[in-house]
């Protein structure tokens, strides 16, 4: 990546879980004038995102590539799955994925991309690697509970007339029983019986296997 | 004021103006020839002369033209004006490494009210100033930029020494976050032998193809998902960080026959990591004085607080 040196000042890193990346749908409306600014995608919890940081477990990887080395592969959390790719103009990325063993936590620092297939009304958000590195379980700790804080923050700052609520709907429950399916694993540190609510729920947390997904998105 | 009298005059305030270079006094002769044509002379020429070349300059015109020596003996907290000049009784608390050429030196002073950075120019030829003495610095000028002061030293400041120690305040600040990124630039570096400014491909910006010194440094993004922060880590600390001594960068890099393994490295040890971060905020990047790794136990307080959020 290039250094960037002068204004304007480098873009955070949003925090998103799994579930609320998946249901990406939109893109923000483009500044015509600035062709240069990147592309913001619309968040369900409200806000928009171009970068994200997220942290998981990566459960497969593959080089999906044909001529050149192009790896995709999966992150799960605790709220779902989604994919990421990395190749040839992400080079380090894609050789950190190349080289690790599954399953592994991993944290990614990536640009959201959104695919809509030709057969279809379906639009399919991904991540685009720009770094990868393995992270013990902690930093995914820490991950979790800044996700479900920042996410938590997001939905409070939405309004009714906002961009995504005219995209995603007006109700946003979902959202925040998200971010409290993603704390269960915590519950239990306090004790007692509410460690059994994570089995209970553990059919919420589970993920569909979406074959459509798996498509090349060069 | 007779003719020379005006040169000086006019020299000696475009000396301590913004303008950073000098101007010939021919140039200034010819200036005041088309004046006198007209009957301006004395102050009034001066006046006129300055600004005309102040603002063929894009600067901003002056609007006082007080006589030498106006400064004031200031606090720091109280010189924080705009154009004030200033006596300012100070601790050196840092000393920046200068990139740039046209500036001599530069760092952090403070006393006991506040910090500020400062710039002494090269073309000024000021003694320099060594990090942890106290000084009294006669005559300087304060200029500000996006909200930040700074004192800048001209050919007209002094620098003088004293014995009395100088409590600095110290504006370190804090942040915390998950390392996104490391930027190029970082890992073993070649810096030019005059300048210190960190070699492109072999070749210095200002003294072209040099035999670079090699040093040690991490120019890290730490991202709390609210704010991306660049840090800047320094070869000693960089060594304490990622648990190797530039000597063994170096071998590192000699056995791979490429100095990116050490660049792989210490993306490897901090990205995705959640670290804290204590230094001097430069503007854009904080300058690191600690750094390090947010405790392997989450305490239960940090996990209640979030689950109180999301109840």
């Amino acid at each position: 990546m290039a250094d960037q040196k002068g204004y304007p000042p480098r873009q955070v890193a949003k925090r998103v879980f799994a579930k609320e990346l998946r249901e990406i749908i939109a893109e923000m409306p483009r500044d015509m004038a600035n062709d240069k600014a990147p592309h913001e995608f619309l968040l369900p919890t409200g806000g928009s995102a171009n970068r994200i940081f997220i942290v998981g477990s990566l459960t497969e990887k593959d080089d999906i590539g044909t001529d050149t080395e192009y790896w995709r592969g999966r992150i799960v959390d605790p709220t779902g799955n989604i994919l990421i790719y990395a190749g040839q103009y992400q080079p380090e990325a894609a050789q950190v994925l190349a080289n690790l063993e599954t399953p592994c936590y991993v944290a990614i620092m990536g640009k959201i991309k959104l695919y809509k297939p030709e057969d279809g009304d379906r639009v399919i958000s991904s991540v685009s690697a720009e770094t990868i590195a393995m992270v013990d379980e902690v930093a995914r700790d820490r991950w979790i509970l800044e996700t479900a804080h920042l996410t938590m923050e997001r939905l409070k700052a939405d309004t009714p007339e906002s961009e995504s609520r005219k995209h995603y709907g007006a109700d946003t429950n979902e959202l925040k029983i998200m971010c409290r399916e993603a704390l269960l694993e915590f519950y239990p540190k306090i004790g007692g019986d509410q460690g059994q609510s994570k089995d209970q729920n553990a059919e919420t947390v589970e993920f569909s296997d979406d074959e459509v997904e798996e498509v090349d998105l060069r | 004021m007779d003719r020379n009298e005006e040169i000086e005059k006019i020299q000696e305030i475009l000396v301590k103006s913004e303008l950073d270079h000098g101007i010939p006094n021919s140039e200034i002769e010819t200036r005041l020839d088309v004046l006198a044509k007209y009957s301006v002379h004395g102050q009034d020429a001066v006046r006129s002369v300055v600004n005309y070349f102040l603002k063929s300059s894009g600067l901003a015109p002056m609007k006082s033209f007080g006589p030498v020596g106006e400064a004031e003996d200031l606090t720091v907290a109280d010189a924080k004006v705009k154009g004030k000049w200033a006596n300012l009784r100070v601790k050196v608390t840092r000393l920046f490494e200068v990139e740039n050429p046209k500036i001599g030196q530069s760092g952090i002073i403070g006393d006991d009210t506040d910090s500020i950075s400062f710039v002494a120019w090269a073309k000024s030829n000021l003694p320099k100033m060594e990090e942890g003495k106290s000084y009294d610095l006669m005559n300087v000028v304060m200029d500000e930029y996006n909200g930040r002061f700074s004192a800048k030293l001209n050919k007209t400041s002094e620098i003088i020494e004293i014995e009395e120690d100088i409590t600095a305040v110290q504006p370190e600040v804090r942040f915390e976050g998950a390392v996104v990124a490391i930027q190029n630039g970082s890992g073993l570096i070649k810096r030019c032998p005059i300048c210190k400014k960190a070699l492109k491909k072999g070749v210095c910006e200002e003294h072209g193809k040099v035999e670079g010194t090699y040093d040690l440094r991490i120019k890290a993004v730490v991202d709390n998902g609210v704010k991306a922060q660049e840090v800047l880590i320094k070869r000693e600390l960089t060594e304490s960080v990622i648990g190797i001594t530039l000597d063994d960068a170096k071998v590192m890099a000699m056995e791979a026959l490429d100095s990116e393994v050490v660049s792989a490295l210490i993306t490897s040890k901090l990205v995705g990591h959640y670290v804290a971060v204590m230094g001097m905020d430069m503007g854009r990047t904080i300058l690191a004085s600690s750094f390090g790794f947010l405790p392997s136990e989450i305490t239960q307080a940090e996990i209640d607080k979030v689950i109180a959020e999301v109840a």
